[in-house]
C-alpha cells in the first residue's frame, strides 16, 4: 500500500510538471501570435515558401506587337493574383532579365506592388534590372523610393537624369481625398515651372492641374463603386482604393508626360444607364472601346442626373493647347487616342486582346509648340 | 436717380481663390469640402441676391476644372432661372490669367439654360 502512494504522488508530481510546461508553451505561442498579428505577419504552420515570378524581357504597355504586350498584361496580373491566393508565401519579382521597360508599364508595376506589400506586409522582393536602362526608369518613377525598398541614405540614392524632373503622387480615396487630390494635381502641375522657356507658364500650369483634376475626380468618382466590380476577382479591401499620378518633364525633349492610374472597374461599367443600354448589343473588346467612345462623345456619366460628364472632354482639350501632342485613354480591352501632331486633333479608337487591369490616361505634351515635321 | 451710380454703387466683388477656397475641386460634398455645390449655395447665390452686379475673381483660385465650374456657375443660372445675357449683365467673370476659363463658364451657362428651355 506504502509503495502504491508513493508511485501515485510522483505520478501527480510528474502530471503537475507536465501540466505547467503545457501551460508555458501555450503562454509562449500566445506571446508570439500577438506579435505576429501587430506587425502584419502569419503565423506560419509551415515553411514560408518563395513563389518567383520573373518579368519578361519587354515590359510595355504600348509595343505595337500582342505578343509583347500580352506578355506585360499576363506579368502584372500575376502580380494580382499571386498574392490573394497564397497569402502565407513570399512573392519574388525578377526583373533581371528586363531589357525594355516602358514608363507606363513602370508605372503600373509599382502600383500593382504597393498593392502586393499591402496585402503581405515584408513578404515582397525581387531583383532589378541587370540593363541600366531598363534600370533607370525605374528611378524615373521613384519605385525603391515609393515602395520603401531604399535602405541607403536619400542623398546617396540614384537619382534620374538631370534633364529630368519627376513627381510621383499616390493616395488612397480614404485619405481625405477632397484636398488629398486637387493638392497632388497641383504639385504635379508645378513641374512645368522648371521650363520657364514656355510661354504662360501660368495659364499652362493651370490647364495641366484642371485636366488632373478631371482625372482624379473620375478616379473618386467611377473608378471604385461601392457595390462592388464584376472585373475584379475579390471583393476589394478600402485601402486598396487607390490612384497614382505623375509628371516628368523632360528638359532636353521638350516635353511633359503625364500619367493617371487607377486599379478599378474601368469606364465601361459606369456608364449611365442609358448609354448602357445603348452599348447591349456589344461585349468584350468591342463594348469597352465604345464605352470610351460613348463617355466622351456624349459627355454623360451614371453618375450624376443630368449634369456632368465634361471632365473627359476638357482632359482631352488639353492637347490642343500644346500642338503635337497626344493622349491616349486605356480602359479595359478599349483604346482611344487623340493625336494633335499634325496640328489638327485626330481622334483613333482601337481594341485589346489584353485587358489593362484597371484606367490610365496618357498625356505626352510638345512643350516647344513643335508639330511633326515642323520646326 | 441715375441709373448708373445705381448699379456701381451695388457692385460686389467675390474672390474664389480668396474667399471660398485656393484648390476647388469636384462637384458634390462627396467629392470633398471644396465642391462647386457649396460654392454656389453658400457663397454665389446669397452674394447674387444682395446686389445688382456681382464680380467674380478666379485668378487666386488654381485648378478649376469644368466639374467645379459647370456646378458652381451653370447650374446657378439654371437654378436662379438667367439667361446667358442676364448672366452676363449681373455677373462679371475676371479671369486675367486664363481668359479662356470665362468662355467655358458661359459656355456652361449656355448649356443648362438651353437645355432648361428644351
Amino acid at each position: 500500500m506504502k509503495l502504491l502512494k508513493r508511485l501515485s504522488e510522483e505520478q501527480r508530481r510528474r502530471n503537475q510538471r507536465r501540466l505547467r510546461r503545457r501551460q508555458k508553451n501555450a503562454a509562449r505561442r500566445k506571446e508570439r501570435r500577438d506579435h505576429y498579428r501587430k506587425y502584419g505577419y502569419k503565423p506560419a504552420k509551415h515553411k514560408v515558401r518563395i513563389i518567383r515570378t520573373q518579368a519578361p524581357i519587354r515590359l510595355d504597355l504600348e509595343a505595337e506587337d500582342t505578343v509583347t504586350r500580352r506578355q506585360t498584361i499576363d506579368f502584372l496580373r500575376r502580380l494580382q493574383t499571386i498574392p490573394n491566393i497564397h497569402k502565407k508565401h513570399a512573392l519574388f519579382v525578377d526583373l533581371a532579365n528586363c531589357e525594355f521597360v516602358g514608363l507606363s508599364a513602370a508605372l503600373v508595376l509599382t502600383a500593382e506592388l504597393e498593392i502586393a506589400q499591402m496585402r503581405n506586409p515584408g513578404m515582397v522582393t525581387g531583383r532589378d534590372p541587370i540593363d541600366p536602362e531598363a534600370a533607370s526608369v525605374f528611378d524615373i518613377v521613384q519605385f525603391h523610393r515609393h515602395l520603401k525598398y531604399v535602405t541607403i541614405p536619400e542623398d546617396q540614392m540614384a537619382k534620374p537624369s538631370e534633364n529630368l524632373v519627376v513627381k510621383l503622387q499616390s493616395g488612397g480615396l480614404q485619405d481625405s481625398p477632397g484636398t488629398r487630390l486637387p493638392e497632388a494635381a497641383a504639385a504635379i502641375s508645378e513641374v512645368l515651372r522648371n521650363c520657364p522657356d514656355i510661354d504662360d507658364v501660368e495659364a499652362n500650369m493651370d490647364r495641366i492641374h484642371q485636366a488632373l483634376n478631371e482625372g482624379l475626380l473620375n478616379v473618386l468618382q467611377h473608378a471604385y463603386p461601392d457595390e462592388g466590380s464584376r472585373s475584379l476577382r475579390h471583393a476589394l479591401d478600402p485601402k486598396e482604393k487607390r490612384w497614382w499620378a505623375i509628371g516628368i518633364v523632360d528638359m532636353v525633349e521638350n516635353k511633359l508626360t503625364l500619367f493617371v492610374y487607377d486599379r478599378g472597374v474601368g469606364i465601361s461599367s459606369t456608364l449611365r444607364p442609358n448609354l448602357r443600354e445603348r452599348l447591349a448589343g456589344y461585349v468584350g473588346k468591342d463594348r469597352d472601346m465604345r464605352a470610351i467612345k460613348a463617355a466622351i462623345d456624349y459627355g454623360r456619366t451614371s453618375r450624376s442626373e443630368g449634369d456632368g460628364g465634361k471632365g473627359l472632354p476638357q482632359m482631352l482639350d488639353l492637347i490642343s493647347h500644346f500642338p503635337g501632342s497626344f493622349i491616349i485613354v486605356e480602359s479595359g480591352h478599349g483604346l482611344y487616342v487623340v493625336d494633335n501632331s499634325s496640328g489638327e486633333n485626330e481622334v483613333s479608337v482601337g481594341t485589346s486582346e489584353d485587358p489593362l487591369p484597371g484606367t490610365l490616361l496618357y498625356w505626352e505634351l510638345r512643350l516647344d509648340g513643335r508639330e511633326d515635321g515642323g520646326d | 436717380m441715375d441709373v448708373r451710380t445705381a448699379v456701381t454703387s451695388h457692385e460686389v466683388t467675390l474672390d474664389i481663390g480668396a474667399e471660398f477656397a485656393r484648390l476647388p475641386f469636384g462637384r458634390f460634398p462627396e467629392d470633398g469640402p471644396n465642391n462647386g455645390q457649396r460654392f454656389r449655395e453658400e457663397f454665389l447665390i446669397p452674394m447674387f441676391e444682395k446686389c445688382e452686379r456681382l464680380v467674380v475673381i478666379l485668378d487666386n483660385a488654381r485648378g478649376m476644372g469644368s466639374s467645379f465650374l459647370d456646378e458652381a456657375f451653370g447650374v446657378f443660372a439654371k437654378k436662379c432661372g438667367l439667361t446667358l445675357a442676364e448672366f452676363k449683365r449681373r455677373i462679371e467673370i475676371i479671369s486675367r490669367r486664363d481668359p479662356s476659363l470665362s468662355e467655358s463658364i458661359e459656355q456652361y451657362v449656355l448649356d443648362h439654360t438651353s437645355a432648361s428651355i428644351n
